[in-house]
């Protein structure tokens, strides 16, 4: 499966169209130039790799069979707009709702900075609302503008800025004990 | 705004310059701030770096691209297969439904006189109006109204003034009506039997005889 350097230049949308005539090529390209922020976005929101993979996969299938509901527009809040649709159906068929009430409370494990804080902000993640977690992974895992979240999770754009702000405050409440345990491990090293 | 929403505006960089000289100016003058500000900046780069590491697993770019391309081409068979399926259908049924209005035209062939006799009222209408517009061309005839000139005239009178329609329709039937009457007149042969059969008769006759 390699791709040709020739449709690099192409924006998504041209890449689809000729997808839509047959091109398997431009599939290909734009599966290299979304794979990254849509595997992120699958695992950020599932919290299972198996599970994120399916996903992942069954998202890419749906592309392909339903490109001829593409009509133009904006590729990529297509394509995540499909990603959140197969999301929240794995979601309501598949995930207990139970691990993510149950996290306790958090503590600094005995790792390396980034290390332990990616551990614990996984964590943090997990218990924001489901709203403030798409927001935040899409802004965060998916690197979209917030115009771009808008659209996919059909929000108002200040609604968006609004949850992206909130769930880093929340992030921040909720990791405070962690920090509160680093600093104190801290003074008591020096 | 407070600390932390100037803080968070920094790291989405949202803010304005009046807003970030003022944080600026929080970060020099109060350590509380600091902190605040290194520990978002602790969860900021934890997320990038989490997000720089999640990577599709070696595999799954073949695996799904060969699923995903082999479904592509699964549509274009099924779509034509689709195709092919409908249009098998649709000669199908006109088949069987043209077999079936056959069969229905045998059975009612036995009936073909009553089948002829019987009229919608719109053909008893207009029959009838061609009658009698006939007879209304013969009784104008010697006036001239069918002339083609008078067709016409009629014919955009009637469109003009918005008469009924069964009046703009029936008036050229009955201009063409009056032409076939006065045809058939032109026609017609001057016969009369009981006056004239005696000498066709005897002119067969005569004729027999000499030759």
């Amino acid at each position: 499966m390699s791709n040709s350097n020739n449709l690099t230049p192409l924006s998504d949308e041209d890449l689809m169209s000729r997808f839509q005539e047959g091109s398997d090529d431009a599939f290909v390209e734009l599966y290299d130039r979304y794979n990254r922020r849509l595997y992120g976005y699958c695992v950020q929101m599932l919290k299972d790799k198996e599970f994120a993979e399916d996903l992942f996969q069954e998202i890419f299938i749906r592309v392909a069979r339903k490109r001829h509901h593409f009509q133009g527009g904006n590729f990529s809040g297509w394509l995540f707009a499909i990603a959140r649709n197969q999301c929240l159906n794995t979601l309501r068929d598949a995930v207990s709702h139970t691990s993510l009430d149950d996290v306790g409370v958090l503590r600094a494990p005995d790792q390396e900075l980034y290390d332990e804080t990616g551990e614990i902000l996984k964590q943090a993640i997990e218990k924001l609302s489901p709203e403030m977690k798409e927001a935040l992974v899409l802004r965060v895992y998916s690197e979209f503008s917030y115009q771009e979240i808008a659209e996919i999770t059909e929000a108002k754009l200040a609604t968006v800025k609004v949850r992206i702000h909130r769930a880093k405050l929340r992030l921040h409440d909720l990791l405070t004990p962690y920090f509160a345990d680093r600093y104190s491990k801290q003074s008591s090293t020096i | 705004m407070t600390t932390q929403d100037l803080i968070i505006g920094h790291y989405e960089e949202t803010l304005t310059e009046t807003q970030q000289a003022e944080l600026d100016s929080l970060l020099e003058n109060s350590p509380e701030a600091q902190t605040l500000f290194e520990q978002h900046g602790v969860i900021e780069e934890s997320m990038k770096k989490e997000s720089e590491e999640l990577v599709p697993p070696f595999g799954l770019r073949e695996a799904t691209l060969g699923a995903a391309l082999a479904t592509a081409v699964e549509t274009i068979g099924g779509g034509i297969a689709a195709w092919l399926s409908s249009k098998i259908a649709i000669t199908v049924t006109t088949v069987i439904v043209g077999g079936a209005a056959v069969g229905l035209g045998i059975a009612l062939s036995g009936d073909d006189e009553v089948g002829q006799d019987q009229k919608t009222p719109v053909e008893m209408t207009t029959e009838m109006n061609v009658n009698n517009n006939v007879i209304d061309a013969s009784a104008n005839d010697n006036e001239g109204t069918n002339s083609p000139s008078a067709v016409s005239t009629d014919n955009s009178r009637s469109l003009s003034t918005s008469e009924t329609s069964t009046t703009a329709a029936t008036e050229p039937q009955r201009d063409i009506s009056a032409a076939d009457a006065a045809e058939s007149k032109d026609l017609q042969i001057d016969f009369n039997f009981e006056r004239d059969a005696p000498a066709v008769i005897e002119q067969t006759r005569v004729e027999g005889a000499n030759n």
